[in-house]
């Protein structure tokens, strides 16, 4: 939420603490409380409206169910859609045991159906028949909740609707008065308003929109908050899904649960791999590795899950390429052995072709599956198989989705990307800006062979080695090496390469050669030099003998003479 | 809807509050056709939902005041004081022996 800015902190302080934080009821929806910070406004009324088949029946009724169950609060519906025996088949698929609630005498369904060809308006009315029954059932369960489910086919039917609009007010008033936390759903109103009389969402604390689209067959639901009297709230549009364990709001986190980043590295299962991310990839980071067909992506992806399961953590493997049976052979030739892990119960696969569930169903497995076997470590291989779901901007919206999903859990995932030509990864792209770090497999092919390179081309928040390696396939897995780079700066890989490194081989002992050669060479000239030193030291000892021998002559000399003089003046005084 | 040259029989329940505005009006309307077209042939049962809120809610009767036609078939709950006369007639049933000529 925005916060005003610059105006006197003093007053804004005060006002901060005289305003006492918004009651709130919480619904119990997964992934709702978190984004309206608590749930729906206590004791008010909240209108959830959408197009028919949007999910609002569902809201309301685990807001109803769960409120019962979870938060002890007893509850009253009104539908005047379905039946009750309709809606206690529904909710049980839900895990909802309506029949029980009622006997306890926690749960009030009152049914009416109304038959607008039935109804004949004749005149000026008001709602009293419906106040009267809304009273007796609040009062005989002591109910905290209320859900209306949906007024307008109702309302629709008594036609006048100046009074409908008066009748509602008084409604949504009433709700206040009796402190109930009430949901009143409303089918959108024809001609793109968000309701059918207009006003409902001015009168209601809070209001919320969802939206169902289906595309190409790919069905997408997503819900907001259009507004919430005295709230801060999520403002997105956020995804979300029905599943069979209910509604569940996107990203799935609870009021409480926000998640900070993790400094914990996770090794990639290869060394050489996590010294080009400076030490693996953070906890909970997403890793896209992108290629083409047979590049290796499964293989390092499965090298991933084997480290983690080494580690004791849980993994699910998610193939929606292979069966189980086929990936364990596979990854077994390669020297990866998944079986063990999957007999310890440290890995689960789950593997399932894409087409056999529609996207919103895939999702709600998904969730489910993180729910119930909480890994540590998740993979996605393939995503590109998502296609055949729908088209490929949906690919995105999916995969954004399940990163959702798998970051909100802390879940370090390995999402793997088909690409069909070897500069094509644009399929990649379009996630890739999701993910934190992203590998490129590339084949290359030269000399009638095969080799595997890997590139990083991104990490987010850590120093990686922006180099090329070649990546090997052995029966101990995969393993990275270093690439040889010619001098035509000509990537050389798999026999090219040992040809090179034979090259190289020669090469240096030619040079070994040449230095012991030298070495030699070396030694020798200096035991002349340092001979002919010897010889020139000699020379100079001999001429500094000769000359201090001559110097030590003139002194003595200079002294006799010194001597004669000093005789010679003696005798001529005399 | 009904056997020919049977006589029609009418049954008709009026839901109101009280002596309020709406509810009167409602009352005075429907008397004056019950003492006039439907005279004796008609069965109207009043209940007022202050004194018998049980009736309401056992009947599902949300919008005060409404009159239910339980008799002709099929059933019909005519919503409101009954102010507009034209279409309450034509709810009733009631055909004038002027429109069957």
């Amino acid at each position: 939420m925005e916060k005003p800015k610059d105006t006197q902190p003093a007053a804004l302080d005060l006002a901060a603490s005289l305003v006492r934080p918004l009651p709130k009821a919480p619904t119990g929806i997964r992934g709702f409380d978190g984004i309206s910070a608590g749930g729906l406004p206590r004791g008010r009324p909240t209108l959830v409206a959408g197009a028919s088949g949007t999910g609002k029946t569902m809201f309301a009724m685990e807001f109803l169910l769960r409120g019962i169950r979870d938060f002890n609060e007893p509850g009253v519906l009104f539908t005047f859609e379905e039946s009750s025996s309709d809606l206690i088949e529904n909710m049980a698929s839900f895990g909802f045991d309506l029949e029980s609630l009622i006997t306890k005498e926690l749960l009030i369904i009152d049914a009416l159906h109304v038959e607008a060809s039935e109804i004949v308006a004749t005149g000026s009315f008001d709602l009293e028949g419906l106040f009267l029954r809304l009273e007796k059932a609040i009062e005989t369960i002591g109910a905290k909740r209320i859900v209306l489910d949906t007024i307008e086919v109702m309302l629709a039917s008594f036609g006048n609707d100046q009074i409908v609009r008066g009748e509602l007010s008084r409604l949504f008033r009433w709700f206040k008065e009796r402190k109930l936390t009430a949901v009143v759903t409303e089918e959108r109103g024809r001609e793109g308003s968000l309701t059918r009389y207009g006003f409902e969402e001015v009168i209601s604390d809070c209001a919320i929109l969802l939206d169902h689209r289906v595309h190409e067959e790919i069905s997408t639901r997503r819900l907001r908050i259009l507004k919430y009297r005295g709230s801060e709230h999520g403002t997105n549009e956020y995804p979300f899904l029905i599943t069979d364990r209910g509604f569940v709001v996107l990203p799935a986190m609870g009021a409480e649960a926000i998640t900070a980043a993790s400094d914990e590295r996770v090794s990639t299962g290869m060394e050489k791999l996590d010294n080009m991310l400076s030490g693996g990839i953070f906890r909970g980071a997403t890793l896209l590795i992108s290629g083409r067909a047979g590049t290796g992506k499964t293989t390092i992806a499965a090298q991933l899950v084997d480290a983690a399961c080494r580690r004791g953590e849980r993994s699910l493997f998610i193939s929606f390429e292979e069966s189980q049976y086929r990936l364990i052979r596979n990854m077994r030739s390669v020297g990866i052995n998944l079986q063990q892990w999957v007999d310890a119960g440290l890995l689960k696969i789950w593997a399932e072709r894409s087409t056999a569930y529609g996207l919103e169903e895939h999702l709600g497995r998904l969730d489910r599956m993180l729910e119930e076997f909480s890994p540590q470590v998740t993979v996605l291989d393939a995503m590109r198989s998502l296609a055949e779901l729908g088209p490929e901007r949906n690919i995105r919206a999916t995969v954004a989705m399940e990163i959702d999903m798998l970051k909100s859990r802390q879940i370090t995932s390995v999402i793997t990307s088909l690409t069909h030509h070897s500069d094509d990864d644009s399929s990649a792209v379009g996630v890739s800006s999701l993910t934190d770090s992203w590998l490129v497999l590339r084949n290359i092919e030269m000399n009638g062979e095969r080799s595997r390179l890997l590139f990083v081309i991104k990490s987010r928040g850590m120093p990686h080695s922006n180099q090329v390696r070649e990546f090997k396939l052995t029966s101990n897995g995969a393993e990275l090496v270093e690439v040889m780079i010619d001098p035509r700066g000509t990537i050389l890989t798999g026999s090219a390469r040992k040809l090179q490194l034979d090259r190289f081989a020669r090469i240096a002992n030619n040079r070994r050669a040449a230095i012991r050669r030298n070495q030699v060479v070396l030694q020798r000239r200096t035991a002349v030099l340092q001979a002919e030193i010897a010889v020139l030291e000699n020379e100079m000892e001999a001429a500094s003998a000769d000359l201090e021998k001559a110097n030590e002559e003139q002194v003595r000399r200079q002294a006799a003479l010194a001597v004669d003089q000093a005789a010679s003046e003696q005798i001529r005084e005399v | 809807m009904h056997p020919i040259g049977e006589p029609i029989h009418w049954v008709l329940t009026l839901y109101v509050n009280g002596a309020s505005p709406r509810s009167s009006a409602a009352l005075a309307n429907i008397r004056k056709i019950c003492d006039h077209e439907l005279a004796g042939r008609v069965d109207l049962k009043v209940v007022d939902i202050r004194t018998d809120p049980e009736a309401a809610i056992r009947d599902k009767i949300l919008a005060i005041p409404t009159l239910v036609k339980h008799q002709p078939a099929p059933i019909r709950y005519l919503v409101g004081d009954l102010a507009n006369e034209a279409r309450v007639r034509i709810a009733l049933e009631i055909i004038s022996v002027v429109d069957q000529l």
